[in-house]
């Protein structure tokens, strides 16, 4: 045995990797004789014992704040849709008393409803308080609310319009259907695929049967966080691009999803070349926007379907309604007349959303998820 | 660093059903493999400080994702390095250069543990990225040499060259002719 295969032997020994009891012996009673082979085991020995460098005793405190002021904003944001269920609630109980001549039936089937949602946000609030839930169940539960508090203000506008006074009792049963499907517990705790919300936009809290079929015809991938997206420039060679990563996704709708190797170009700073396994470099430019002079990045969760939207971080929920609401609050207008969101409680330096389907010449160009964007430093 | 044991399962799924105590004890059984990974990769406390602030917000917002068949470490590895690439590719920070380095002495007294750990980290910024990347994912987040690999993008066998070739140049580095190793 000589040193380099002695070494590796130990090497792989301290990894905790399988190696043959009689090799390794051989390899320990070599470097026990072999001047070099020992003062390799002595180094390995000072690594060993050298502590790792310590982070500031404050860091974790830092952390934790972050991370405790962003789970009491998020849930600051569910109770603020509770109560606007309630004021919902409140108000159809004040529209139909005073409306001119509710049927019966109407008012009770109203009654019905709001009794049903109060109950439900009962429910969820009583689980809420013993087993906070993960931020992708609490996005579900304020869909399920906003659902709610939809349907019971279109009937208190239907009510106030004197439309709730045309409704047979069938019609209001009908709208009470409407309410009972969707507080369905499957749709509230159905855990479908991320593969699957990001192929039918759904994870961006999209509005309208149209965006929900939508797919993308630009190829975008998730690297770090940030989105790219394919922008033509194929390299037939390496070069001199750098080794970088990898990441996962499809160049066609029939092939699997696999990991490619991912590499840059210091001359490109915003570009990143994908390895399309024929020897072959695609080009993928960084998504970005501008706002207010700053440049920002589009950030998503991974795209795990050919065709698949960015959507919103796994950290944001989705908007219950079309103004962004509870989740955000209009920031501005970008220099395009786009609508700028914020999070509610937040301000834009930790990040900007739009909304869905955007025009064609915008960055977000047509995506029919909620896009979330971080300054770019 | 240890992989994943049992109390980091039990400490997940209570983080993912929101128990903030349980994540806290998971950030401090973790964030020196982060942050010392990080440290390597710039070079810099400051930038190093940033990065691991970012990954355990990232952690944090990704709980609901984590998949528990696979391990937390890996994850984890995952999350940090990404975050590093990151931060490098949309300017906020550049990696360390890499350092010819001659020798860095080791102290007599290796229970003089802030001397050898400065003395190890100097002797790291001599490593080649892609080792240094490759041991940091086996021996800081403990990853084994086919899930290093498949991090990587690299086959297994190509983590455990480029390890064996940090251990290398880190024993080529150092200088234990002070004694005590």
């Amino acid at each position: 045995m000589d040193c380099i295969q002695a070494q590796a032997l130990i090497s792989e020994a301290l990894d905790h990797q399988p190696v043959d009891a009689a090799l390794l012996e051989e390899a320990k009673s070599h470097c026990r004789t072999c001047e070099s082979c020992t003062l390799f085991v002595r180094a390995l020995n000072v690594i060993q014992r050298a502590p790792l460098p310590a982070p500031p005793a404050d860091l974790t405190d830092r952390i934790m704040a972050v991370v405790r002021a962003e789970a009491a904003a998020t849930e600051q944001a569910g109770d603020t849709l509770s109560e606007e269920v309630a004021t919902a609630e409140a108000l159809a109980g004040a529209l139909t008393e005073g409306s001119a001549a509710p049927t019966d039936s109407a008012t009770a089937t109203i009654q019905a409803a709001t009794e049903a949602a109060r109950n439900k946000i009962a429910e969820k609030s009583a689980k809420r308080i013993t087993v906070t839930p993960a931020p992708a169940a609490r996005s579900q539960n304020w869909a399920w609310a906003a659902g709610v508090a939809a349907v019971l203000i279109l009937a208190v506008v239907g009510g106030s319009l004197g439309l709730l006074n045309s409704l047979n009792s069938k019609t209001a049963t009908e709208s009470t259907g409407d309410v009972v499907y969707n507080i369905a517990p499957e749709s509230v705790t159905s855990a479908a695929p991320e593969s699957a919300l990001s192929a039918t936009g759904a994870q961006g809290g999209e509005f309208g049967a149209a965006a929900k079929s939508t797919t993308s015809t630009v190829l975008f991938v998730t690297y770090g966080g940030a989105v790219y997206r394919q922008a033509g420039g194929t390299r037939t060679s390496r070069g001199d691009l750098a080794s970088s990563g990898s990441v996962s996704t499809s160049f066609d709708a029939q092939t699997p999803f696999a990991m490619h190797d991912v590499f840059t170009s210091s001359a490109e700073p915003d570009v990143i070349y994908i390895a399309n396994g024929t020897n072959n470099y695609e080009r993928f430019e960084l998504v970005t926007r501008s706002y207010q002079g700053k440049t920002y990045v589009l950030n998503s969760n991974a795209i795990d379907t050919f065709g698949g939207w960015p959507g919103l971080p796994s950290g944001i929920p989705a908007p219950a309604a079309p103004d962004g609401s509870p989740v955000f609050l209009t920031d501005g207008t970008d220099a395009t007349g786009v609508t700028v969101y914020r999070r509610t409680g937040a301000d834009a330096r930790l990040g900007i959303a739009i909304a869905p389907n955007t025009a064609t010449s915008d960055p977000a160009a047509g995506n029919p998820n909620w896009t979330w964007w971080v300054e770019k430093q | 660093m240890p992989p994943l044991n049992t109390d980091d399962a039990a400490l997940l799924a209570a983080a993912k059903d929101g128990d903030l105590d349980a994540f806290e004890a998971l950030v401090r059984a973790h964030s020196g493999a982060v942050y010392a990974h990080a440290l390597r990769f710039f070079g810099d406390v400051g930038a190093a400080e940033d990065v691991a602030q970012e990954v355990w917000i990232k952690v944090y917002r990704s709980l609901s994702t984590f998949d528990e068949r696979a391990r937390f470490s890996t994850w984890l590895y995952r999350i940090t390095r990404n975050a590093c690439l990151d931060a490098v590719r949309a300017g906020k920070r550049r990696p360390v250069p890499i350092e010819v380095v001659d020798t860095i002495p080791v102290p007599g007294d290796l229970a003089d543990q802030v001397a050898l750990t400065a003395s190890v980290e100097a002797a790291m910024t001599a490593l080649q990225p892609e080792d240094r990347d490759a041991f940091s994912a086996v021996a800081l987040f403990g990853l084994t040499y086919i899930e290093a690999g498949e991090q990587l993008g690299v086959p297994a066998g190509t983590v455990k060259s480029r390890v064996f070739r940090a251990r290398r140049s880190l024993a080529h580095v150092l200088d234990l002719t002070a004694g005590g190793a």
